[in-house]
C-alpha cells in the first residue's frame, strides 16, 4: 500500500522525462523539467515516511515523539525553492530568446540562426 | 575562521545590491582576502562544525590537505578573472556569490550542503552563460543542468536513507553492495554532465563560445576546478568508482569526439570549447584509473589545462579572429598558451602528459596513452592552424566571412574598439603564460603539490580522522 | 657542450633583441655562435660526458654526435653568413633570427643526449622553432605549416609512445643503456618499439608514407630557411635512423631475411625504395624550383635510409657519408635558388632563363651541386653513391640497386631542368639587368662548392668521421687507406680520379687555348639557331620540360590526396558530433538517459 506513492512519484517522472524528450515548445521544456522536480520531491518525501508516524510537529496530541523523518521534508523544501528558482530564471531566459529570435520552437530558431551565421 | 571563506563573499555580495558597479570592485579584494586568509591564517587539517553540531547531525566544514590546495588554486582563479574580466552591471554581485559558493563546495563535508551550493553555482552559471546575448545555449544547459542537479539530489537522500546521515565522511561505512553502484550512478551523472564528458556534456560549445570574458573562465576554470575536487573527494575518498572501465571508456571516446569537433570549427571560440571538453574529459578518464600517481598528473593536468584555457579564452574575448598585429605580448601569451596545452616542452603542459603517461604506462594501460597522443597530435594541427591564422592576419587575403560563426561574435566585433585589450587582462595573461613558462622548467613546483592531493585523497583514513575525531 | 647549448639558448633572445637595432645583427650573432660550436665540437673528444641544468650525465658526445654536429655547423654557417645580406628581405627578420638559433639549439641538443626524454624535448624544440619560420614565406606556406606540425607531431608522439613503452620494461630512458637488453624480448615488442621510435625519423627525414608534408614544406618556406630545412632538419630525421639502427643490435634482433639482410632492414629497404621512386618522378614533374629540390630531399632520404639499413661495412658508411653530401648539395642549391629568388623575385622556372652571365657563381655553386647529388666524380656525392652500389651489389639486392640507379638517373634529370630553365637559354627582357648576387652571399657558396669538391677528391676527414661512428656501434669499419676506398667488390683512388679529370680538363684547356677561337655567340642563338628574331617571342623551352616522360605516369595516386582524404574523414566525423550539439535540450535528455541506462545495464 505504501509502494503506491513511488509509483506515483516515477509515473510523474516518466511524464516529465517524456515532456522534455518530446515536446517542440522550449516551454514546454521547462515546465517538464519542473515536473520532474515535483515528482523527484514527492519521492523523497515518500522515502522519509514511517510506518504510523505523524506529521513532525511538536503538540499535545503527540507526547511520544512517533514522527516521520523530517529530514527529507527539509531537503524538500530547499529543494522546491530551488527548482522554483530555476523555473523564474529559465523563464526569464526564454523572454530573452523569445525577443530575439521572435518564436519559442527551436526549429524556427534553427533556421533563424542559420539565415544570419 | 574557515566559514569567512564563505560568509565573507556574500557579505560583500549584498553589500553591493544597492549600487549596480560596486560589485566588480569588491571582487578582487575579497578575493585576495580569501586569499591571505588561507595562506597566512589557515592550516590543513582543521575542521569546523557549524553551529556546534557534532558531524553526523549537522554541517562540517572540513580543511585538510586535498581542500587545502584546491581552494588556493580556486581563489587564484577568481582573482586573476577579477582583474582580467570586463564585468557589467551586476556582474559583480554574482560573482561574489558565486566565489562564495565555489568555496562552499570545496570546503563542506556534507551532502546536501554541497547540493546546495551546486545548485547555487548552476544558477549562477545559467545566468553567466547567458552574458552576451547566449540565451539560447543558456537555456539548454539550464534543461541539462537542471537533471543533473536532479540526480545529485537523488544520490544524496539515497545516502541519506542508507546511513541516517547526510555527512560525508560517514557516507564512506555504507557498504550495501547494490545500494552503492546506485548512488554512486546518480553522483556520475550529474559529474559528467557538469564535467562536460561527451555526450553528456553537449551544452559546452553552446555556452563557452559567446565570445564573452567572463563566462568561459568563470565556467570553464573556475567551476570545473571546484566540480574536479567534489568528484575526487566522493569517488577516490569516500566511495569506489562503480564500473570504472566504463567511465574511463566513455571519457576516451570523449576526448576524441571532442578533439575532431574542434577540427572541423571555423569559429575559434568554439574550437577552444571543445579543446575544453577533451581536456577535462582526459582528467576524467585519467581519475578513473585511482592510482596516486596517475590522479597526481590528472591534477597537473588539471592545472595546465585550466591556466592555458583561461589565457585563451580571455584573449579570445578581447580579440575575436582579429590577430596580433598590434598585441604582440598578447600573441606571445596566445602561442605560450597554445603550445602548453599541445603538451610542447619546456611549457607546463609537457610536463603534464610526461607524468601522466609515465604513471599510465606504469600500471600498463596502453589505450589511453594512445588516445591522448592521437588527442595531441589534432590538437597540434588546429591549435597551430588558429596560431598562425592569428599572427598573419591581415597581410593577404581579406577576411572571409565564413557562414558558421555565431551572430552574436559580429555584434561583439562591432561594439569594441579595434585591438584593445584592458591592461589588467594583458597583465594578467602574460603572467599566467610566464608562469606555464616557469613551471615547465621546474615542474616540481606542481608536482610535489599534486602528488600531495593524490595521496590524501585516495587514503581515506586523514579525512575520516578528522571528521570523526580519530575515534568512532 | 653545457656552454654550448646554454649560449645558444641565451643566442636566441639575445639575437631578437640585436636584430631590433639592425636586421643584419641576428645572423651575425647566429653565425658567431655556428662557428664557436664548430670550433669547440671539433676538438671535443668523443666520448665526452657532461650534465645540464643539474641533470647528471646527461650530455654524451659520441662519434655520431660529432659527426652529425658538424654537418649541422657548416649548414648553419653558411646560412647565417647568407642571411646577412638576404635578411633584408626577410618578412619578420627579428624573430626569424632568434627562431633560426632556437632551431639550431634544438638540433643540436638532440645530438648530444641518448636520453630519450631529453632528446625528445630538444627535438620538439627544434620543431616548434622552425614551425614559425615556415609560415614567413609565401602565402601557401600556412597551409604547409599544418601539414609541418601534423606529420611531425604523429612522428614525434609514436616516439613518446614508444619511449614510455621501453621505459614500463626496463625503467630507464638511456637509449645506450636498454640496448642491450631489448634483444630478449618478444618479436612483437621488437617490431612495435622499433617502428614507433623509427617513426619520428621517418616522418621528419621525409621517407614514404610520410613524406607528402616536404613538398609544400620546403618549397614554400622562406628561401634562406629551404636551405636548413632541406640540408640539415631532415638530418636530424636520419640522426634518429641511425642511432637506432646502430644502438639496437637490428642484425640481431630480427631474423634474417634476404642475402644477409635481417627482416626489419628489408622493410625499411623497400620504404627507402618507394621514397626514391616517388621523390624523382614527382620532381620531374615541378615546375617550382624549390618544391623540385624537395622531393629531390624524399629521394635522397631514401638512398640514406637504404645505406643505413644494410648495416654493413660499406653500405652504412655510405649512408652515412650521403648525409653530408645531401646537406652540402641541398644547402648549395638553396643557396643559390635563393641568390636567384633575390635579384629576380619568383620562383617558376619557365619565367626566368638565361641567367648563366648575369649570376655566374651563382650557376658555377648549383652546377656543383647538382653534379654532387647526381654522384659524379670529383665531388663527394660520387663517393657516397658508389658504396652505396658497391654494398647492394655485393649482397646481390638487384631490385634495390635497380632503384637506386633509376634515382640517380632520374636526379639527374630533373636537376636539369631549373639549369637549363634558369641559367641557360633565353634571358626574359624583364631580367635584363639582373645582377650578381653580393659579394656576402657568394661567400658561403663559394665555401660550399670548395668543401664538396674538396671531399670529393680528398674524402679521408669525413671517412674518418664515419669510420668512428661505424667504431661506436661495434660494426666492422669502412676500409680506406689515403685516398683509396676498398670494398669487396674492388677498390679506387679518389686521387687518381681527381687527376684524370684534371687531366682532361688540361687538355681541353690546351685545345681551346691554342686552336682558334670559335665565333663569340650571343645567347640567343642558342636557341634561335642563328635566325634573326622580329620580336621578343618566347623561344625559350622551359615549360613542361619533361612532358614526354611526365606523360608515362600522369594517372598516378597522390599521397597527398590521400592524407587530404583521411583529414576530410576526421573533419565529418567531427561535424557529426557538432551536428548533435547544436541540438536542444530534448536531445541532450535522450541522451543522458541512454547513457543513464548504459550504466545501469553495465553494472547490472
Amino acid at each position: 500500500m505504501s509502494n503506491i506513492i513511488y509509483y506515483v512519484s516515477f509515473i510523474i517522472l516518466g511524464i516529465g522525462i517524456y515532456g522534455i524528450v518530446s515536446q517542440k515548445n522550449l516551454f514546454k521544456q521547462l515546465i517538464s523539467l519542473s515536473i520532474i522536480d515535483t515528482a523527484v520531491n514527492i519521492f523523497i518525501v515518500a522515502l522519509g515516511y514511517v510506518e504510523w508516524g505523524e506529521a513532525p510537529i511538536y503538540s499535545a496530541i503527540t507526547p511520544v515523539a512517533n514522527f516521520v523523518d523530517p529530514l527529507p521534508q527539509a531537503l524538500v523544501l530547499t529543494a522546491i525553492v530551488i527548482g522554483v528558482g530555476t523555473l523564474a530564471l529559465g523563464s526569464i531566459l526564454l523572454v530573452h530568446i523569445n525577443e530575439k529570435y521572435g518564436s519559442l520552437d527551436p526549429d524556427e530558431i534553427r533556421d533563424i540562426r542559420e539565415v544570419v551565421e | 575562521m574557515i566559514a569567512l571563506l564563505i560568509a565573507v563573499p556574500l557579505a560583500f555580495a549584498f553589500a553591493s545590491i544597492p549600487h549596480e558597479r560596486l560589485g566588480r570592485y569588491f571582487l578582487p579584494f575579497v578575493a585576495l582576502f580569501n586569499l591571505v586568509c588561507l595562506f597566512f591564517f589557515m592550516e590543513p587539517g582543521q575542521i569546523l562544525e557549524v553551529g556546534r553540531w557534532p558531524a553526523a547531525y549537522g554541517i562540517a566544514l572540513v580543511l585538510d590537505n586535498v581542500s587545502y590546495p584546491f581552494l588556493i588554486f580556486v581563489n587564484f582563479l577568481i582573482l586573476m578573472m577579477a582583474l582580467s574580466a570586463t564585468l557589467e552591471n551586476r556582474y559583480g554581485t554574482l560573482l561574489l556569490v558565486l566565489t562564495a559558493a565555489v568555496n562552499g563546495i570545496i570546503l563542506t563535508g556534507d551532502f546536501f550542503n554541497s547540493f546546495v551550493f551546486l545548485e547555487i553555482i548552476s544558477v549562477i552559471a545559467y545566468i553567466v552563460a547567458a552574458h552576451k546575448d547566449n540565451a539560447l545555449g543558456a537555456f539548454k544547459y539550464l534543461i541539462f543542468g537542471g537533471i543533473g542537479g536532479t540526480m545529485y539530489l537523488l544520490g544524496a537522500v539515497s545516502v541519506y536513507v542508507k546511513s541516517g546521515t547526510l555527512n560525508m565522511g560517514y557516507a564512506a561505512f555504507i557498504t550495501d553492495p547494490l545500494i552503492v553502484p546506485t548512488i554512486c550512478i546518480f553522483f556520475l551523472i550529474t559529474f559528467l554532465v557538469e564535467l562536460k564528458v561527451l555526450p553528456l556534456g553537449l551544452w559546452a560549445p553552446d555556452v563557452y563560445s559567446n565570445g564573452s570574458s567572463v563566462t568561459p573562465i568563470a565556467l570553464g576554470s573556475i567551476v570545473t576546478v571546484s566540480l574536479v575536487y567534489l568528484f575526487s573527494r566522493i569517488f577516490l575518498n569516500i566511495f569506489d568508482l562503480p564500473s570504472p572501465q566504463l567511465v574511463g571508456i566513455l571519457a576516451m571516446i570523449s576526448i576524441i569526439l571532442a578533439e575532431l569537433g574542434a577540427l572541423k570549427q571555423k569559429s575559434l571560440g568554439r574550437a577552444l570549447s571543445f579543446a575544453t571538453i577533451s581536456g577535462v574529459s582526459t582528467v576524467v578518464a585519467a581519475l578513473s584509473m585511482r592510482e596516486s600517481e596517475i590522479a597526481s598528473a590528472a591534477y597537473f593536468y588539471l592545472f595546465n589545462d585550466v591556466v592555458s584555457k583561461f589565457i585563451l579564452f580571455t584573449l579570445f574575448a578581447y580579440l575575436g579572429e582579429r590577430g596580433f598585429k598590434s598585441n604582440k605580448t598578447a600573441g606571445i601569451a596566445f602561442t605560450f598558451a597554445s603550445l602548453s596545452v599541445v603538451g610542447f616542452p619546456m611549457f607546463a603542459g609537457f610536463w603534464a602528459k610526461y607524468y601522466l603517461l609515465k604513471a599510465l604506462f606504469q600500471v600498463n594501460s596502453y589505450a589511453l596513452p594512445a588516445i591522448i597522443l592521437i588527442a595531441a597530435v589534432i590538437e597540434a594541427g588546429y591549435l597551430i592552424k588558429w596560431n598562425v591564422e592569428l599572427w598573419y592576419k591581415g597581410e593577404d587575403t581579406p577576411k572571409v566571412q565564413d557562414g558558421e560563426q555565431d551572430s552574436e561574435m559580429e555584434n561583439e566585433d562591432d561594439e569594441v574598439e579595434e585591438d584593445f585589450i584592458p591592461f589588467g587582462a594583458q597583465v594578467v595573461t602574460l603572467l599566467l603564460a610566464l608562469t606555464l613558462v616557469v613551471v615547465g622548467f621546474m615542474p616540481g613546483l606542481i608536482h610535489d603539490q599534486t602528488m600531495n592531493i593524490a595521496n590524501n585523497v585516495l587514503d581515506f583514513r586523514p579525512y575520516l580522522d578528522l571528521i570523526l575525531k580519530g575515534g568512532m | 657542450m653545457q656552454s654550448l647549448l646554454l649560449y645558444l639558448a641565451v643566442g636566441a633572445l639575445v639575437g631578437y633583441f640585436l636584430s631590433m637595432i639592425n636586421r643584419r645583427l641576428g645572423p651575425i650573432v647566429l653565425l658567431a655562435l655556428s662557428l664557436y660550436g664548430l670550433f669547440t665540437l671539433w676538438n671535443m673528444p668523443i666520448g665526452s660526458v657532461e650534465g645540464l641544468f643539474g641533470f647528471e650525465d646527461i650530455l654524451q658526445f659520441t662519434a655520431l654526435s660529432k659527426y652529425f654536429s658538424i654537418i649541422t655547423l657548416i649548414v648553419f654557417s653558411c646560412y647565417a653568413f647568407f642571411n646577412i645580406v638576404w635578411i633584408s628581405k626577410a618578412k619578420r627578420p627579428h624573430a626569424f633570427s632568434a627562431l633560426s638559433i632556437l632551431t639550431l639549439f634544438g638540433t643540436l641538443g638532440v645530438f648530444l643526449t641518448p636520453h630519450l626524454i631529453a632528446l625528445y624535448i630538444f627535438w620538439e624544440i627544434a620543431v616548434v622553432a622552425s614551425l614559425f619560420i615556415v609560415p614567413m614565406g609565401k602565402e601557401e606556406s600556412k597551409k604547409a605549416t599544418i601539414w609541418y606540425i601534423v606529420i611531425s607531431s604523429i612522428g614525434s608522439y609514436m616516439f613518446l609512445y614508444g619511449t614510455f613503452l621501453l621505459y614500463s620494461k626496463f625503467g630507464t630512458f638511456n637509449l645506450f643503456e636498454i640496448s642491450g637488453d631489448i634483444a630478449s624480448e618478444s618479436t612483437g615488442f621488437k617490431w612495435l618499439v622499433s617502428l614507433l621510435l623509427l617513426s619520428a625519423g621517418i616522418a621528419k627525414s621525409g621517407i614514404f608514407p610520410l613524406h607528402v608534408w616536404l613538398r609544400n614544406v620546403h618549397g614554400n618556406a622562406p628561401d634562406t630557411f629551404s636551405a636548413v630545412l632541406s640540408g640539415q632538419l631532415v638530418k636530424m630525421g636520419s640522426y634518429i635512423i641511425a642511432l637506432l639502427l646502430g644502438t639496437f643490435p637490428i642484425a640481431t634482433m630480427f631474423s634474417q631475411f634476404y642475402a644477409g639482410v635481417n627482416i626489419f632492414s628489408y622493410v625499411l629497404i623497400w620504404l627507402g625504395n618507394i621514397s626514391i621512386l616517388i621523390g624523382t618522378f614527382m620532381a620531374i614533374k615541378q615546375n617550382d624550383m624549390k618544391m623540385l629540390m624537395a622531393y629531390s630531399t624524399v629521394a635522397n632520404g631514401g638512398y640514406i635510409l637504404i645505406g643505413l639499413a644494410l648495416l654493413d661495412q660499406v653500405g652504412f658508411a655510405g649512408g652515412l657519408f650521403h648525409v653530408i653530401n645531401h646537406a652540402l648539395a641541398a644547402t648549395m642549391i638553396f643557396l643559390s635558388f635563393a641568390a636567384v629568388v633575390y635579384r629576380t623575385g619568383t620562383t617558376k622556372i619557365d619565367e626566368m632563363g638565361g641567367l648563366i652571365f648575369k649570376m655566374p657563381v651563382t650557376f658555377v655553386t648549383y652546377l656543383v651541386g647538382i653534379i654532387s647529388i647526381a654522384g659524379i666524380p670529383p665531388t663527394s656525392g660520387f663517393v657516397s653513391k658508389w658504396m652505396i652500389f658497391q654494398s647492394l651489389i655485393s649482397k646481390g639486392m638487384f631490385v634495390t640497386a635497380m632503384f637506386a640507379f633509376v634515382g640517380s638517373i632520374g636526379s639527374f634529370l630533373y636537376v636539369f631542368r631549373p639549369l637549363a630553365g634558369v641559367f641557360l637559354g633565353q634571358l626574359k627582357r624583364k631580367d635584363k639587368d639582373v645582377k650578381e648576387a653580393p659579394m656576402i652571399m657568394l661567400i658561403p657558396m663559394i665555401i660550399l662548392v670548395a668543401l664538396t669538391i674538396l671531399w670529393g677528391v680528398f674524402p679521408q676527414q669525413v671517412l674518418v668521421w664515419v669510420t668512428d661512428v661505424q667504431r661506436q656501434f661495434g660494426m666492422e669499419p669502412f676500409k680506406f687507406d689515403g685516398t683509396v676506398l676498398y670494398s669487396s667488390l674492388g677498390h679506387w683512388d679518389s686521387w687518381t680520379v681527381f687527376v684524370m679529370f684534371m687531366v682532361g680538363f688540361i687538355i681541353a684547356a690546351v685545345i681551346y687555348i691554342l686552336m682558334p677561337k670559335g665565333k663569340k655567340i650571343p645567347l640567343d642563338d642558342q636557341y634561335t639557331s642563328g635566325e634573326f628574331l622580329h620580336n621578343f617571342d618566347l623561344y625559350h623551352y622551359a615549360t613542361k620540360y619533361y612532358a614526354f616522360l611526365e606523360r608515362e605516369y600522369e594517372g598516378h595516386p597522390s599521397f597527398e590526396d590521400w592524407y587530404t582524404s583521411i583529414v576530410n574523414v576526421l573533419k565529418a566525423i567531427g561535424k557529426g558530433v557538432d551536428y548533435f550539439v547544436r541540438r536542444t535540450a530534448s536531445a541532450y535528455t535522450f541522451w543522458m538517459a541512454l547513457v543513464l541506462a548504459l550504466l545501469l545495464w553495465v553494472r547490472w
